[in-house]
């Protein structure tokens, strides 16, 4: 079995998941998993597709021929993987970040994290407050492993210091059962 | 006594960690503070660092309340309040005057046992909840610190009534 990741961007409109998993169904492909959203009247989507061995990231393109030209995507890719890749860090800590909106703090998060090596494993924003005075909003999740949690947590607030933001690092909380 | 204006965020008084308050201080800021909640309407309480008064004082009064009348410890002042005991977890639906547009289902205390300048009392469920976050206010806390998930725990508050 083959095991491939499909992602796919285009404007909104009725029908793009239902072509694409039309294209799929053709050649036996089976949808693993799948996230989707839409932004900006844009719409995403990200595949994890097992198939028959015969088929090959090229035949799975090409399953997605007639998909990508009705839907008008505007990007279609297709990469292999390999079974089981989806195992991604845990994350272990959830980083808030809050602030007025300004250019400039997914950067200074961001790059802080990076170069401690740390990697994020979910990120999502949300923009509030009226025109005047937006605020911004971020979440992150990020698996430290073996990072310190202390030396992080000092690092990112001086970053915040500097970008005029709130960061609060705290440990993801398990749920107990 | 007057009614005052209550800080938005990103004013930096939001984010600071109160002193504590002095007698006839107190006094004078927990009169403003409950003149102002009482202008608001639906406000179930308001801390001294919303009104831009850097002092532990904080009001309470969730006795109008759907969710508090029936369990409550009246009209509270509370001058230097701490809270003690806390036990329980509870998820409950916040939301904050100095951040209009957003709610957030925040982790709360169910019981918790408060000390202060007053006293002492135990308190439970809505009010206990509206408590943890006025006390928050006066560490600099806001409700958006507490939250676990963006995507699962705030929300854009449909309606702003003030």
């Amino acid at each position: 079995m083959g095991h491939f990741s499909v992602s796919a961007i285009g404007r909104d409109r009725p029908g793009i998941v239902a072509a694409i998993a039309a294209g799929l169904v053709g050649i036996g492909a089976n949808i693993e998993d799948s996230r989707m959203t839409i932004l900006g009247g844009h719409f995403a989507v990200m595949l994890l597709v097992s198939t028959p061995d015969e088929y090959d990231g090229a035949a799975v393109e090409a399953a997605l021929a007639d998909a990508r030209e009705v839907l008008e995507l505007e990007a279609l890719t297709v990469s292999e993987v390999g079974a089981g890749a989806d195992a991604r860090p845990a994350a272990d800590h959830v980083i808030t970040v809050y602030g007025s909106d300004h250019p400039g703090i997914v950067h200074a998060i961001t790059a802080e994290l990076a170069e401690a090596g740390i990697g994020i494993t979910d990120l999502q924003t949300r923009l509030a407050g009226d025109r005047s005075s937006p605020l911004y909003v971020m979440m992150l999740e990020v698996a430290l492993g073996d990072a310190d949690a202390a030396d992080l947590d000092e690092r990112l607030s001086r970053v915040a210091e500097a970008a005029v933001v709130e960061v609060e690092m705290r440990p993801l909380e398990a749920e107990a059962l | 006594m007057s009614v005052r204006d209550v800080l938005l965020y990103p004013d930096r008084r939001l984010k600071e960690v109160a002193p504590p308050a002095q007698g006839p201080d107190a006094e004078r800021i927990a009169a403003d503070l409950l003149d102002t909640m009482d202008s608001l309407g639906h406000c179930v309480g308001l801390a001294a660092p919303q009104i831009g008064e850097a002092a532990r004082v904080a009001v309470v009064d969730v006795t109008e309340h759907p969710r508090g009348a029936d369990r409550n410890n009246g009209r509270l002042v509370l001058v230097n309040p701490v809270i003690v005991f806390a036990s329980g977890k509870d998820v409950g639906r916040e939301g904050c005057l100095s951040i209009p547009d957003l709610t957030a289902n925040v982790r709360r205390a169910k019981r918790i046992r408060v000390e202060h300048a007053g006293g002492g009392f135990e308190s439970r469920g809505f009010e206990a909840r509206c408590i943890q976050h006025e006390l928050d206010h006066l560490d600099g806390v806001l409700f958006l610190d507490r939250v676990a998930s963006l995507v699962d725990d705030v929300f854009r508050r449909r309606t702003y009534s003030p």
